[in-house]
């Protein structure tokens, strides 16, 4: 310990710069020749950054309400007339500057494929064209009157005051309160995807349609572990029985324990389908999909704000 | 109840900066924020990401500012919407999205890009800090912010003396050091599979 903290303490007064020439020369010796001591020192100097950093974070708040509100202050008074003020100053920041606004998660607008369209003679894969993607989208928690209330965006001027060790859930303040952020939720984009099916006369339908279907997977997809969120596809079969029951799901290609486990669990949960018909019967029809799992973030560990 | 004054001068926003009212300099840049919600949402951003890239714009500005020999082209507010610019194009390029957007922001040339590329790395270590407990925060707050002697802290916390304290600060650099490398490992984990 002793020689821990007297290291330190060498290290700071280096990125000080407060040793004379002679320390100076013998300190920078010893990095060359200790990679322990030039660690500490690359480390200590990211830390002196960091604090330095998250130290002037509050002046950024202060300043952004002082923007906000600091011309109104001195002129009027009354909390309703602030709060025409705010309406007015967000009222003009929505105004027509914007070009356009384009949302984050991209829908594409596309109509699904009749099966009824496709000639019942194609025996070998009858493919809808929907491609499934799972991105991790962020909703905020505010805390109000001991309960949590869920927002879209997270409120303006909130600043990170705590992270916890599973670096997934900041908690961050604001004037008016906490705000957590849950980054658990998992968004379907939809762009064209293949779903082979066997061939039959009519498709299986999953209740309500397949825009149903996205929507179901869109809100049951999850990554398994976020801090570890990996891009990549699972390739599932299953199959529908002719009572519509889901059966035999199956792992075609996977990705890994966890991600395997995850698709078969949410397929695993599916309602009752409408069952597949040939010859006016309904018969069991086997599927198979790729379920694509993507980090979109790179690092989804929360941002520091 | 702020009076109306004429806005500072790029030296004066500087000084402001180095002389601890970095808040003065920070509400006169946020006029660009305007400009900068423009860009992030014609470029397939949301109102928060053009909030958090600026909050992190000045946070940058303000770090560049303690240098002396600290330089730029043009206007002080022009080198912070060309910071907001390239955070921008970084994240969208991590993202792996949008090439349009990405062709269309990265045609500006400037040289701010080894300034903004490893921005997420460099948030980090604040990150390590934010996850510290308020106490330890405080403690090296104080020690190497404000240059507090080890007395003077001691006696604020209650401590026995000098050499407490300064064990007492190793432990708590020591838990945020343990903390920068967790996050530092997971981020080179996560950014191997970009």
């Amino acid at each position: 310990m002793r020689n821990e903290l007297n290291l330190l303490e060498l290290v700071d007064r280096y990125l000080e710069g407060t040793m004379d020439a002679t320390e100076r020369a013998a300190f920078e010796q010893r990095l060359t020749a200790e990679p322990e001591l030039n660690a500490m020192l690359l480390d200590q100097r990211s830390l002196r950054e960091g604090l330095e950093r998250i130290a002037i974070r509050p002046a950024v708040a202060k300043a952004y309400q002082a923007h906000r509100f600091g011309k109104w202050k001195p002129w009027l008074g009354g909390a309703s007339i602030v709060i025409v003020a705010a309406a007015g100053w967000t009222l003009w920041e929505r105004m027509p500057r914007e070009a356009h606004e384009e949302p984050i998660i991209e829908q594409v607008d596309q109509v699904p494929v009749d099966p009824s369209s496709v000639a019942p003679s194609d025996t070998t894969q009858r493919t809808i064209p929907y491609e499934v993607d799972t991105i991790i989208d962020t909703v905020y928690r505010v805390l109000e009157n001991g309960k949590w209330r869920t927002v879209k965006e997270r409120p303006e001027g909130a600043q990170v005051m705590a992270d916890n060790v599973s670096l997934s859930s900041p908690i961050y303040a604001t004037s008016e309160g906490t705000v957590a952020e849950d980054r658990t939720s998992a968004h379907v984009k939809r762009t064209p995807l293949p779903v082979r099916m066997e061939p039959v006369e009519i498709k299986p339908e999953f209740p309500g349609g397949m825009g149903a279907f996205y929507n179901y997977l869109e809100a049951n997809i999850k990554h398994p572990d976020l801090t570890k969120a990996l891009n990549g596809t699972v390739e599932v079969g299953f199959t529908i029985e002719a009572n519509g029951d889901v059966s035999n799901a199956e792992i075609v290609k996977g990705l890994n324990a966890a991600y395997n486990a995850e698709a078969l669990r949410v397929i695993g949960s599916m309602p009752k389908w409408k069952a597949a018909q040939q010859d006016g019967k309904p018969v069991p029809c086997r599927l198979q999909m790729p379920m694509q799992f993507r980090n979109p973030g790179g690092d989804p560990a929360p941002s520091l704000k | 109840m702020k009076a109306k004054t004429t806005p500072m001068n790029d030296a004066e926003l500087l000084a402001a900066m180095r002389q601890g009212k970095a808040e003065q300099a920070f509400t006169q840049l946020y006029r660009q924020l305007p400009d900068v919600m423009t860009m992030v949402r014609t470029h397939g951003g949301r109102r928060s990401d053009a909030h958090d890239l600026f909050q992190d714009a000045l946070v940058i500005i303000h770090e560049k500012a303690q240098d002396p020999g600290f330089m730029f082209v043009g206007s002080l507010a022009a080198y912070l919407y060309g910071i907001c610019r390239n955070l921008w194009l970084a994240e969208l390029r991590a993202k792996g999205r949008s090439e349009n957007h990405i062709a269309d922001l990265s045609s500006t040339q400037d040289d701010l890009q080894l300034t903004t590329e490893n921005e997420s790395l460099n948030q980090l270590a604040e990150r390590a800090f934010a996850a510290l407990g308020a106490k330890c925060r405080d403690l090296l707050t104080r020690f190497y912010l404000n240059n507090e002697s080890l007395a003077a802290i001691g006696k604020a916390f209650g401590y026995s003396g000098e050499g407490a304290t300064k064990t007492r600060k190793y432990k708590c650099l020591e838990q945020a050091r343990e903390k920068y490398r967790a996050l530092l490992s997971n981020h080179q984990t996560l950014h191997s599979h970009a």
